[in-house]
């Protein structure tokens, strides 16, 4: 029985017991850092989560959480290394972490528009393999902002480049926020748009 | 070729930052430093490049001319340009060898006419196009050739508005360099001072002068220096502020030149100079030479008698004597505060707290399987597996092992020791407790353990044993068959009603069986056999402390 195993078996009763948090750590100590970053998200131990997820080497997820959950933006900003000379040459997910510290930090919502337009125009494009969670970052910081107009522009994009289940997260999420349904057209086939 | 100034001496072989504006008719593209440091391209590719052109810049002002001077200047990276002053026409002329559009710019920015040097001669240039257009050949105005620093002189200084400053120098006679060091050391600035030498920039024979520069600098976490500060010195007639270009120049407070800093640096290296001061009337410009070496301001803050400098007589911490050398010793090992664990193993309770043990307890499952360590009165709680709740009275403890050895929650051994270390030095074994306080190490016997219930739970009331009625009747007939002390109740007689009682005490295992094992285990270290009987019977949470035990006392 190696120290690993037995923190990992550790967690597992952890869990088995209702005590999340004790099984996050062992599992940390265990070296599974994803899966501890996962538990401690669930339970809203934010930063904590973030930490296991840079250990997991997985720095971007773990500075969203810092910027969009925790509200830590400068954490999240040192997360990734701090904010590059030139934002514009990042890839997408640190630029919505940008973003998404920059309306954290009480910046106009005009900072979103570069970003959020690039998003849907990645999401329009039937051509491009979908990065899962650029959609959801850019709602989540469009909505941060307060500008939902954003936020229905990208679910748009993404019914439009048919993205799976883009219609139904659209539809969820204006019942929770705008506490109404909408209705859709059906959406055109592949080939009818090429 | 007709000379505009009779008094200059002929232009031609033109010396090197020497010149005169030729007129119309000179020789193309042979003369003039610009054209020296710029050779004329080679024949352009399409498609073609702007080609530079010699050009004179027609200013009615010092200003105008200087900002285009500097302008060149910083275009062609040359150290100065060729300026000529027109006594007759009141204005000033500045050669350069430039592409059209870039000297249109440049002229437009200080009001200036430009003239270009063609075949024909000097054209006024017409403002658009590839060239300078068809325009007729002018004369250019006599004048003597003049040099940069002239134009300086002549423009001089104009307000500006000041930015803030993260150095500035004073200059001061002697007698006022300590006020000046005073305030700046209250304020928590940087302070230095050196004497320097002033020698008149403009007139070389008059006679130099020598004062004390007051280096101010803002010390982090400020960034700049105070405004009021400065904006106090500058009105001070005695004090001459100045803000700093990388030592080569102290320009005014609050002053600029039309020539920008970085330019006129240019011109004090061109001089051969250390350092320029400029400041605009009644002030004075000077060169400045900087005397020895920049001083502390601190000389000038008066000291207590007990500064005077001592020597080293054995009180001084840092040295030992030679003999005391020593390498590092051990230290005791104790606790102290510094770990974020707060899993509660055991707890350490006095007489008082056991009185409130039942009112806790009592009731609940966990009553069941602690046990309590009676000692003299220290008593230790635990239970197997730990207590793994927190509980209101006593002091909590953590099990660090291995084995038995508790510390106070949130504390750590000090100096740090591992787990091997610990096993040797602690010699923990499965019958002992170690609690370790800071200046105290309670050990208590395992083997001493007796449940918590018997704390409260005394005993049992007296058994009033009932038998079938039929069971009794057949026995005291038997008993009267036989004669024996007919009379007597059968419940009087303890050998009978033993064989009634043991029956049932014989018939259920314990069924906590399973944890004595389980902390046996535990006892002898054999955390993973304990934590797999804890979860195979649904204690989950013992079972995850045993295996975290396990991998913390893996050594």
């Amino acid at each position: 029985m190696t120290k690993t195993e037995a923190y990992e078996n550790a967690a597992i009763c952890y869990r088995r017991a209702g005590y999340e948090w004790d099984a996050a750590r062992c599992y940390q100590l265990a070296g599974l850092h994803r899966l501890a970053g996962e538990i401690y998200e669930s339970i809203g131990s934010y930063p904590e989560a973030a930490a296991a997820y840079r250990d997991a080497r997985l720095p971007v997820l773990g500075a969203w959480l810092l910027a969009h959950r925790a509200g830590l933006p400068a954490e999240a900003l040192a997360m990734l290394g701090g904010l590059p000379a030139r934002p514009e040459g990042a890839p997408l997910r640190h630029r919505l972490i940008f973003a998404r510290c920059a309306i954290a930090e009480g910046s106009p919502a005009d900072v979103l528009a570069a970003v959020v337009a690039e998003v849907r125009a990645a999401l329009e494009d039937r051509a491009v393999v979908a990065d899962p969670v650029t959609e959801d970052w850019a709602v989540a910081v469009s909505e941060a902002a307060g500008r939902y107009d954003l936020a229905a522009l990208v679910f748009a994009a993404a019914v439009r480049g048919g993205r799976y289940g883009a219609a139904q997260r659209w539809n969820t999420w204006s019942k929770r926020v705008l506490d109404t349904e909408i209705t859709l057209p059906p959406a055109p086939m592949p080939a009818a748009t090429a | 070729m007709r000379r505009r100034n009779d008094e200059q001496p002929p232009p031609s072989p033109r010396l090197p930052g020497a010149g005169t504006v030729e007129p119309v008719g000179s020789e193309p593209a042979t003369s003039g430093p610009a054209a020296r440091a710029d050779p004329a391209p080679p024949a352009p590719p399409a498609p073609r490049e702007p080609e530079p052109f010699d050009v004179v810049a027609r200013f009615g002002t010092a200003a105008g001319a200087l900002a285009f001077a500097g302008q060149v200047m910083q275009a062609t990276e040359l150290d100065s340009v060729p300026c000529h002053r027109s006594d007759a026409e009141q204005c000033w002329l500045v050669e350069a060898r430039l592409t059209l559009n870039s000297a249109r710019e440049m002229a437009d920015l200080g009001a200036g006419r430009l003239y270009i040097k063609t075949r024909r001669g000097y054209v006024r240039d017409r403002g658009w196009g590839d060239d300078p257009g068809p325009g007729p050949a002018e004369r250019l105005p006599a004048a003597v050739t003049v040099g940069l620093l002239d134009l300086v002189r002549v423009a001089g200084l104009h307000p500006a508005q000041e930015r803030p400053l993260r150095e500035a120098y004073v200059l001061v006679p002697g007698y006022l360099v300590a006020g000046v060091l005073e305030r700046g050391l209250e304020l928590r600035l940087r302070v230095t001072y050196q004497q320097v030498r002033l020698e008149p920039l403009f007139d070389a024979s008059a006679q130099a002068r020598v004062c004390y520069a007051v280096r101010l600098a803002a010390v982090p976490p400020r960034t700049e220096l105070p405004a009021m500060l400065l904006a106090a010195l500058r009105d001070d007639p005695f004090s001459l502020v100045c803000r700093s270009m990388e030592q080569a120049l102290l320009i005014g407070y609050a002053t600029a030149s039309p020539l920008s800093d970085r330019a006129l640096a240019r011109l004090v290296a061109a001089a051969g100079d250390e350092t320029w001061l400029l400041a605009g009337p009644p002030d004075g410009c000077a060169r400045v030479s900087w005397i020895d070496e920049p001083l502390d301001a601190a000389t000038f803050v008066r000291l207590a008698p007990a500064h005077a400098l001592t020597d080293l007589d054995g009180s001084q911490p840092y040295a030992e004597r030679t003999d005391e050398a020593w390498p590092p010793r051990p230290r005791p090992l104790t606790v102290v505060r510094g770990t974020a664990r707060t899993t509660v193993d055991a707890v350490l309770l006095d007489d008082a707290d056991l009185e409130s043990l039942p009112l806790l307890l009592a009731g609940e499952p966990l009553a069941d399987s602690a046990f309590l360590i009676r000692g003299a009165g220290r008593h230790l709680l635990s239970a197997p597996g730990g207590l793994l709740t927190e509980l209101a009275v006593g002091e909590p403890l953590t099990c660090v092992g291995p084995g038995g050895i508790y510390l106070p929650v949130g504390y750590r051994l000090d100096p740090p020791v591992g787990p091997r270390a610990r096993a040797i030095l602690f010699e923990p074994d499965e019958s002992t407790a170690q609690v370790v306080l800071p200046d105290v190490r309670l050990m208590y016997d395992v083997d001493a353990r007796e449940p918590v219930w018997r704390l409260w739970a005394g005993p049992l009331p007296a058994i009033d044993a009932h038998l079938p009625s039929a069971a009794t009747a057949g026995i005291e007939e038997v008993a009267h068959e036989v004669g024996d002390r007919a009379q007597a109740p059968v419940k009087d007689q303890p050998g009978l009603l033993s064989g009634f009682r043991r029956r049932h005490a014989q018939e259920p295992t314990d069924p906590s069986a399973w944890r004595e094992e389980a902390f046996k285990a535990e006892r002898q270290r054999k955390y993973a056999a304990a934590a797999q009987l804890y979860a195979q019977n649904k204690e989950p949470l013992r079972a995850a402390r045993l295996w975290e035990r396990e991998a913390e006392e893996e050594y």
